[in-house]
């Protein structure tokens, strides 16, 4: 006669915390593991806003291909540039500023220099609606190395907001990164690099 | 019997000259850059794809459009160079929106400021040329570079000519006088290239 297979001893309580405790250690080491991982490979590098570097109206960001001075900003029925009002219950908001491209090519980041983050109303992500040269009808296609240019920079936006609300400007600049789809280095899309935390109608 | 270090030898003379290969091989933009055809003013000069004369050289600080007159006067914080030159297709259409002027290492983008038509484009197919203005806004602190004397006006037809034949020729903007605003012709046909 043989005997009958010995059921499993019941787990003890003093077992079950063993083991809890052992696979806590082991999702906390996964954990820990997965964020260093992220980490190194750059997942965390997007700097958020309120880390970025706080600049005054009338101070210059030295990019690495332009210097950049936000010298003020207002707002207009009239569209900068042209002879034509905003649409009804609508108006612009214009951001004045001072580019230099400091290096030895003609630049094309020009309409990606500058962003805004405006109430509920326009935010980083949204490209304004032109950039022309200030004083004139010209749009601002590239920039020139060494020729400063006073640009103006606008958003169509609802005329409730007033002269005096808050208002966040950004300055923005890309890197040349390696991308082998390309064979080779290709610009980043633009990356906030500065802030001015001003109101609507301050200026330099 | 040849002596071990010859051996020796042989091998530090292969890597030497291997390395020297390394060192002097054009790197990858330098492999597919076009291929500059030089040529000076008042000579055409031709490509591939096209053929340039550049016809004269000013300098102005605005500049007036004489086919528009309700165009305003474009002016500037630094210097116009008018560039006056005949271009032709040699194959079909082309554009010119990618014209450089360069001084030294400097490179300047001819400029889109004037309105319709200009010579920015070659809209009348291969073997019809036109004549007309290039122009191009500078610093005024670049006239004074010391390669000023010695700049060119590359003819790129394309913003990739890799590979490709392009004519430069070369322009002096020293000792020229800015002139208080120069009228701009519209771009007409001609009956030859230079």
């Amino acid at each position: 006669m043989t005997d009958a297979p010995t059921a499993p001893a019941p787990p003890t309580q003093t077992g079950r915390r063993s083991r809890a405790w052992r696979a806590w250690v082991v999702v906390g080491a996964a954990a820990v593991a997965a964020v260093g991982a992220i980490a190194l490979l750059g997942g965390f590098a997007d700097v958020p806003i309120e880390k970025l570097p706080v600049i005054d109206i009338g101070d210059t960001y030295s990019g690495n291909e332009v210097d950049t001075q936000i010298t003020g900003t207002y707002l207009t029925d009239r569209k900068p540039g042209y002879t034509f009002d905003a649409d009804e219950g609508m108006q612009y908001f214009v951001v004045r500023a001072t580019l230099l491209n400091t290096g030895n090519d003609t630049d094309v980041l020009d309409t990606g220099l500058v962003r805004i983050l405006l109430g509920e109303h326009v935010f980083p992500a949204d490209a304004p609606d032109g950039v022309v040269k200030e004083g004139t009808t010209f749009s601002l296609d590239f920039l020139q190395p060494g020729l400063e240019v006073r640009a103006l920079y606008f958003w169509e936006i609802p005329d409730s907001v007033d002269d005096g609300d808050d208002v966040v400007v950004g300055v923005f600049e890309r890197h040349l990164i390696d991308d082998p789809r390309y064979g080779g280095k290709v610009y980043s899309p633009g990356e906030p690099m500065a802030r001015v935390i001003t109101t609507i109608g301050a200026r330099q | 019997m040849t002596p071990r270090w010859a051996g020796g030898l042989a091998v530090g003379a292969l890597l030497a000259a291997s390395a020297l290969a390394v060192a002097t091989a054009p790197d990858n933009d330098g492999v597919i850059a076009p291929f500059p055809v030089y040529g000076s003013m008042g000579e055409p000069v031709g490509s591939r794809t096209l053929t340039a004369t550049v016809n004269s050289v000013q300098l102005t600080d605005s500049l007036i459009v004489k086919y528009r007159d309700d165009f305003p006067t474009i002016e500037t914080d630094g210097v116009w160079v008018v560039v006056d030159a005949t271009t032709a297709a040699r194959l079909t259409t082309e554009g010119l929106s990618n014209l450089e002027l360069h001084i030294g290492d400097v490179r300047y983008r001819v400029s889109d400021v004037l309105p319709p038509s200009t010579p920015l484009l070659l809209s009348y197919g291969a073997g019809v040329p036109q004549r007309g203005s290039f122009v191009f806004e500078l610093p005024l602190a670049a006239l004074d570079a010391p390669a000023a004397a010695r700049a060119s006006v590359v003819f790129l037809p394309r913003l990739d000519s890799s590979l490709d034949s392009v004519p430069v020729i070369g322009i002096d903007l020293t000792g020229l006088t800015v002139a208080p605003g120069i009228r701009i012709e519209e771009v007409a046909v001609v009956d030859n290239e230079g």
